[in-house]
């Protein structure tokens, strides 16, 4: 059932028929589909930049039904506006099945190789297992922490009598005898898939390698990582954990990947790429050989298409649940080399994304004193949901509060597909919290906004004064349901002057639209740990040698060798410290390039935390080496097309009012409603106003003014 | 200027009001709404986090960067806390003591300015020891003294006979680390190479020291920074009302808990051992916390005085004290201890292990005084927060790493560069059982919040060693009702280079540290035992890697908890074990089922699953339920002398202790505390009046330490003291009610005395 079929481009489509185009056939369209954990939203594409897109119900039991459902739906808008015979391009995915997978523990029963004396590493955590990927502000109440349910038994940890040095050096050579008995119990105790991690592998691999073909030769078909290919850094925690659950994972995402291809191919006579949270797309093979790079790949999807909208961009990802930020510098996403899932640290490279529980649903509440209003992090989830979904919600939300101000229309919430109940909003406001603080219940509502903006607007800072930028030197890109609504109000928090929502309501499917346009891309790196300077023909030798594997992956899946780009990259300390910094390197290395290194390193170093801290006398230290190489997806290239009506330059006025509350001094104040669908290039409108974009509702408060641009995105000036 | 001698940390606290002379910023608003509240309330909290996530990225050392062992701070201009960070805790005392020194002292001459910064590391000024150095950032307002920044980062090395200044053979402060008084290192914005030379001159790695320093100014600038920002957006005043508003309410929830709780007086022992090398003496430390109204006073009446390295001075033990504090009470409040402490005081004479005076030795104190006072003020704490139902989840029996042993490392790293370091493992302790959960293996400490141990490839890159083994140790934890508290093992060899030198400076080798609560019994304690002249090498040559000291031939070595010096040879196996975490309630109480999967998941062995819980796991890892019905029963017969007259018949009632109830409640309006009686909750058996010490009145059973868990060392290793196994016991159904580890001809320790009017 196509339960939400968000028709995008109704108006131009409207006009095109008015001027006798002819249907349009034959069509190469590309398709992005974004499996979500509750919604799954399809864009399509097609050669002239014209967008379609659907949103339908994600069917958990089997992600492919959705996938196939979202793929039917988008086509049936796209022949709605004309277009039959559609040849599909491509079709790139985003999914959480890895993720699901992990945090439900429903992969397969995987059995872990470890060097002997370590069986404990993925167990013992760090010592930190209970409160990684937490905030900092929960981590005192020790008595609610727990560490995550374990990813793999001990019983199921096979220990190898092997063991390699730092320098690669074998102390203990691989006892295959024993390897072998270990290898068969494990199978016998049910073991179908096997995740091997040895110390130091990332040194020197042969006991790995070796290891796995004892693997192959004793349980033939068996699902196998190993950690030197997976995640080939030092660390040997969370390399276990991304080698455990690659291969967790694995079975299960290969034979979706597998009927994914089939169902494609015999009904779209098209193949699937996936994107990774790397930041680029790969074939489904690759995919299913290293799934644990799909983890977090749903965000990531939208974070590289706002990269193509500024240089510098805060990407903010709003839904029920959770506020994503991520940020684009000088037109490159940052990356981060550690990620936590489940409480599980896990070593690779992503796009990174910084949470935090603020969303619509987060709950509003006053403290034990009665005299603190708080929001979150306690979330009234989609279950029972907000008080005004009028589904036993007892508590008030931020989407209360923002159905109590005004900004939602209870009759227009999701384009009007759900009724909202502003009554029960501003009942459980009244109670729970206006009434204990001696405010009005609308009162309380702006607050709680106020401090959810506040919150959000910690996060940006922390991402980006964090790391040595200002804020006010980015626009804020908004999308997912809620990142429109809060944008405009934090961004004035930030003092950041423009907002960018996105291609207008494809806003609210935007990383839909980021898997349609990804880039083929894969990351490559190893460990390779060096005092600088380090001789140049050794490093460029090196990084020629990732620069050709990635070249040769890209090709495999289908690109020319000519289109693809490479970046180089260093992670670099100071010798002595624990953290790295990852800098981009030069493309060509010679003795002047690598004299330049640590000069670049300690400017970077200084913007980040301040002039003079750099401790030059330590030297500076090389840690690992990456390449990542890009080539472009086809219907990028070219700007997409308006998105609105261009014929006209007077633009449209509003065609509704409505009461909210921009400033709790002043009350309700009757504002102009636009409609979406009735916007034009060129429309300037001045807030206070709000605009209805099916799904999602953009704010311009007092004193803003959203301009729309030729390609369709919204612009907000603060 | 008063000498350091004269004008202790104590002195300072009592001091009122300080000799201000930089002009200073009062003013603070009184109506603030609560919206803009909690957004500058939100932004303090994240500036202050800011400042710890800056020390943290460049930082040079594995204890700060992996560790945590640092801590940020904003104090208001009259030296509050605001927000302390979640960091390591028994550092954060520093901050103010050392804060208010500047300010007395400092104000006339050289003066305090914007833009300058003091370092300090004096114990008897505001440090918990020598290594943790102290950068105070003073915040100027348009010319007037608005607030302080303060970080205090744990340092490898600054000096002192020992590499790493934690000195087994200090018998005074002059074979450690030199103290430095607070010293403006930072002018006018600039650091000044003199003394920063001076400083760095100290240390065996002042390359890593100087790193530190730099990051500690970074840090402080950042904080600075932001700070301003805040006070540029909404004005002096209003950001200022904000700091004393969220110390104010710290305050009244602090307070509104206290009152929900009974007045009265509870106290904790432990024992530290081995006051200098080939000593073997042990030293009692008792805490007394008197709770009047919503005052706490904290006492050291009892603990022993000050003697041999194990020190710490009243900064350090007022540290220990905070921290468990902040666990029990503050965990929500976000570390905002400036209110609280308006309503804890310190009683404690100078001159106890706990309150040394110059020049006593007291390096040693944060893994001595100091962690032990965090059990024991836990132990206080819980026995006082049993009573109030919404307050009792955050009782933790202990912690483990409740005195991390101390084997500093040293000599040629396999680069033939010097190197120093500390086993880190510390950070993997874990938490003990808590009331109403199990605890969390390898997951912790009480004393620090997400320390990390870094990975063996980490610390095989720069130290010449090659790791053996490192895992969860099987038994470890203490037996309870809630238990878990599993502990790290861990063994090494040597690994491009000849030896290695250790310096070993511990306790908890005798007398385990993290003590089991209402019945639950102690984990494990702290270990150091080499296999010397072992074969190891011939296991690597022939593809084995040896699990366990067993699987090795060689000569079993006993290191004593003082030893300096000790060479770790290319044949010679050295473990490292640390104490785990304390059992909460009776053992016979734990569900069979959640006993089958401690024994599955290799927390507990089947034969520990018998002896220690009463449950009988059969061959197929199954609890046999007769078996284990009889079992229990078997071991509260033996409890008592004779079949329990009464069945377990779980009650309810206002607690004072987990298995101790007052009949009838003392908020029963009109009753007299004469006819107030303790009542067992899980038969009712009546115990005693409420005015009794209920130790006097229940079976009372004396066993060998060995009964308190397999892994429990023998004391006759270490020390000439005989150490007992005390059980409380209900007379009516063999519930065990509390348990005492000590020295045999130490008396009963009454533990709840109950004030109530």
């Amino acid at each position: 059932m196509v339960w939400l079929c968000e028709k995008f481009d109704q108006e131009s489509a409207d006009v095109r028929i008015r001027n006798g185009e002819v249907l349009i056939t034959n069509m190469a369209i590309e398709l992005g589909v974004d499996i979500g954990g509750t919604f799954t939203d399809v864009v399509a594409s097609d050669e002239q930049g014209r967008m379609w897109s659907a949103k339908v119900p994600t069917t958990p039991a089997n992600l492919a039904d959705c996938f196939l459902n979202g793929i039917d739906a988008s086509l049936a808008e796209a022949s709605i506006d004309g277009h039959t015979d559609l040849v599909i391009d491509r079709i790139v995915h985003g999914t959480t099945i890895a993720t699901n997978l992990v945090v439900q523990r429903a992969g397969a029963p995987v059995a872990l190789l470890t060097t002997r004396g370590f069986r404990d590493t993925i167990h013992i955590m760090q010592g930190r297992g209970y409160i990684a990927g937490l905030p900092e502000d929960q981590i005192t109440n020790i008595h609610l922490l727990k560490k995550p349910a374990p990813l793999v038994s001990k019983q199921m940890i096979g220990e190898i009598d092997e063991r390699i040095d730092c320098n690669g050096a074998i102390v203990v050579k691989l006892n295959e005898g024993r390897a072998r008995e270990v290898i068969r119990k494990l199978s016998s105790a049910g073991a179908s898939s096997f995740a091997i991690c040895l110390l130091w592998s990332f040194v020197n691999e042969t006991h790995e390698r070796r290891l796995r073909e004892i693997v192959e030769e004793e349980c033939p078909g068996a699902y196998i990582s190993i950690s030197c290919e997976i995640a080939p850094r030092a660390g040997e925690y969370a390399r276990t954990v991304a080698t455990v659950i690659n291969s967790f994972v694995g079975p299960t995402v290969q034979d979706y990947f597998t009927r994914l291809e089939q169902e494609t191919a015999a009904k779209y006579r098209s193949t699937v790429s996936v994107l990774q949270s790397t930041g680029g797309s790969v074939s489904t093979e690759e995919a299913g050989r290293n799934p644990v790079r799909l983890l977090g790949s749903g965000p990531v999807a939208g974070t590289m298409a706002s990269a193509a909208l500024a240089d510098n961009v805060i990407a903010i990802d709003m839904g029920g649940t959770t506020f994503d930020v991520s940020l684009i510098v000088e037109g490159s996403p940052l990356r981060s080399n550690i990620s936590v899932v489940h409480q599980y640290e896990y070593s690779v490279p992503t796009i990174e994304i910084q949470s935090i529980g603020s969303g619509g649903g987060s709950i509003v509440w006053v403290d034990e004193l009665g005299t603190s209003l708080r929001v979150g992090p306690k979330s009234a989830g989609a279950e029972p949901g907000p008080a005004c979904y009028g589904k036993d919600g007892t508590q008030p939300t931020v989407t209360d509060c923002n159905v109590v101000t005004g900004f939602l229309d209870p009759e227009r919430f999701l384009g009007g597909r759900m009724k909202l109940e502003p009554e029960r909003a501003h009942a459980v406001l009244e109670t729970e919290v206006a009434s204990r603080l001696g405010m009005s219940a609308l009162e309380a509502a702006h607050g709680a906004i106020r401090i959810v903006d506040s919150q959000m607007a910690g996060l940006v800072r922390q991402v980006t004064i964090g790391r040595g930028y200002d804020p006010r030197d980015f626009v804020v890109c908004a999308y997912g349901g809620a990142g429109p609504l809060h944008a405009p109000a934090l961004a004035r928090e930030l003092g950041v002057s423009r907002v960018v929502i996105p291609r207008g309501s494809l806003a609210a499917v935007w990383s839909a639209y980021g898997a349609a346009t990804a880039d083929l891309s894969v990351v490559v790196e190893r460990s390779l740990i060096r005092n600088l300077p380090v001789a140049a023909d050794e490093l460029e030798a090196e990084l020629r040698m990732l620069e050709s594997q990635a070249t040769k992956r890209l090709v495999t899946f289908g690109a020319s060798e000519s289109g693809i780009t490479l970046q180089r990259f260093a992670d670099l300390k100071y010798g002595m410290q624990a953290h790295v910094l990852e800098v981009p390197l030069e493309p060509e290395l010679d003795a002047q390039a690598i004299a330049r290194i640590p000069l670049s390193f300690g400017e970077i170093y200084e913007r980040i935390f301040g002039s003079g801290t750099a401790y030059r006398e330590a030297g500076v230290q090389l840690t690992a080496i990456r390449v990542q190489a890009v080539a472009p997806g086809t219907n990028t290239e070219q700007e997409p097309r308006q998105t609105v009506r261009s014929d006209t330059g007077t633009g449209y006025s509003h065609t509704l009012m409505r009461a909210v509350c921009w400033d709790v001094t002043r009350g309700f104040e009757e504002t102009p409603v636009f409609l979406g669908q009735g916007l034009v290039t060129g429309q300037h409108i001045d807030g206070p106003a709000i605009l209805e974009l099916g799904v999602t509702t953009v704010p311009v408060h007092p004193g803003q003014s959203l301009e729309v641009t030729p390609s369709g995105d919204l612009h907000i000036h603060i | 200027m008063a000498s350091t001698s004269e004008t202790t940390a104590q002195d300072s606290v009592k001091t009122n009001p300080p000799v201000i002379k930089p002009e200073v910023h009062t003013e603070a608003a009184e109506m603030i709404d609560p919206v803009t509240f909690e957004v500058i309330k939100n932004n303090l909290w994240n500036i202050n986090i800011e400042h710890g996530t800056t020390l943290i990225r460049t930082s040079g050392s594995l204890i700060v960067a992996h560790g945590r062992d640092l801590n940020p701070c904003i104090l208001t201009e009259d030296v509050e806390y605001v927000f302390a960070g979640p960091y390591v805790q028994i550092i954060t005392s520093a901050a103010d003591l050392a804060t208010r020194w500047v300010m007395d002292n400092l104000a006339d001459n050289p003066g305090i300015r914007e833009g300058d910064m003091f370092l300090s590391n004096d114990p008897w000024i505001g440090a918990t020891h020598q290594m943790d150095v102290t950068l105070i950032c003073p915040v100027f307002v348009e010319g007037r003294l608005f607030c302080w920044t303060v970080n205090t980062m744990h340092q490898n090395d600054v000096g002192g006979v020992t590499p790493g200044g934690m000195s087994p053979e200090a018998r005074d402060s002059f074979y450690e680390p030199v103290r430095i008084s607070p010293v403006r290192i930072v002018e006018q914005g600039r650091l000044r190479e003199d003394l920063e030379e001076m400083y760095l001159r100290q240390s065996r790695l002042p390359g890593m020291l100087g790193l530190d320093l730099h990051a500690a100014v970074s840090g402080n600038l950042v904080a600075q920074k932001r700070i301003l920002e805040l006070v540029g957006r909404y004005g002096a005043g209003i950001v200022k009302g904000v700091m004393r508003g969220i110390i104010d309410q710290a305050e009244k929830t602090f307070v509104n808990r206290l009152l929900k709780l009974p007045d009265g007086t509870w106290r904790a022992r432990g024992y530290l051992e081995q006051a200098l090398p080939g000593d073997r003496g042990i030293y009692p430390l008792v805490l007394t916390m008197r709770k009047t109204g919503p005052d706490l006073v904290f006492e050291t009446e009892g603990t022993h005085k000050q003697i041999g390295c194990l020190n710490s001075s009243f900064a350090g033990w007022r540290a220990g004290v905070i921290n468990a504090v902040t666990n029990a009470l503050l965990h929500d409040l976000q570390c905002a201890l400036g209110g609280p402490l308006r309503r804890i005081r310190f009683d404690a004479p100078p001159g106890s292990l706990c309150t040394a005076e110059f020049p006593g030795a007291v390096a040693n104190s944060t893994n001595f005084v100091i962690m032990l006072t965090v059990s024991l003020a836990a132990q206080v704490l819980g026995k006082m927060l049993i009573s109030d139902e919404s307050q009792r989840a955050s009782i933790c029996a202990s912690g483990g790493s409740s005195n991390a042993p101390i084997s500093g490392m040293s000599g040629l790293n396999q680069h033939g560069v010097p190197w120093g370091g500390l086993h880190m493992e510390i950070p993997a302790g874990a938490l003990g059982g808590f009331a109403l959960n199990d605890g969390i293996p390898t997951g912790g400490t009480l004393w620090s919040y997400g320390t990390r141990m870094p990975d063996a490839e980490t610390e095989e890159q720069d130290r010449p060693l090659l790791f053996l083994y490192r895992n969860e140790l099987k038994d470890s934890g203490g037996a309870g009702r809630w238990a878990r508290g599993v502990g790290p093992v861990a063994a090494q060899v040597t690994h491009g280079a000849d030896e290695i030198r250790h310096d070993v400076s511990a306790c908890g080798f005798a007398i385990p540290t993290s003590g089991g609560l209402f019945g639950g019994y102690p984990g494990a304690a702290n270990l150091i035992v080499e296999k010397r002249n072992s074969n190891v090498r011939d296991l690597f040559a022939n593809g084995v890697i040896p699990d366990s000291l067993e699987s090795l031939d060689g000569d079993l070595t006993t290191v004593q908890p003082k030893m300096n010096n000790l060479r770790q040879g290319p044949a010679d196996v050295h473990e490292f074990r640390l104490s785990a975490g304390g059992g909460y309630g009776d053992p016979l109480l734990r569900e069979p089922e959640r006993v089958q999967e401690d024994v599955e998941l290799g927390y507990v062995s089947r034969e520990a699953a018998a002896e220690m819980y009463g449950v009988e796991i059969d061959d197929n890892g199954k609890v046999d339920n007769e078996q284990t019905d009889a079992r229990r029963l078997q071991i509260r017969t033996e409890r008592i002398g004779r079949p329990p007259p009464r069945v377990i018949e779980e009650g309810d009632g206002y607690r004072i202790s987990e298995y101790l109830v007052l009949r009838p409640s003392p908020e029963v309006k009109g009753g007299h505390k004469d006819d107030i009686r303790m009542h067992c909750r899980m038969c009712d058996t009546a115990i005693c009046s409420m005015t009794e010490n209920y130790k006097d009145a229940v079976v009372y059973r004396r066993l060998p330490l060995s009964a308190a868990g397999p892994m429990m060392n023998d004391p006759g290793l270490y020390i000439d003291a005989n150490i007992e196994l005390r059980q409380f016991i209900c007379h009516g159904c063999g519930t065990l009610l509390e348990t005492e580890v000590g020295c045999e001809s130490d008396s009963i320790l009454r533990d709840i005395e109950l004030s109530l009017p």
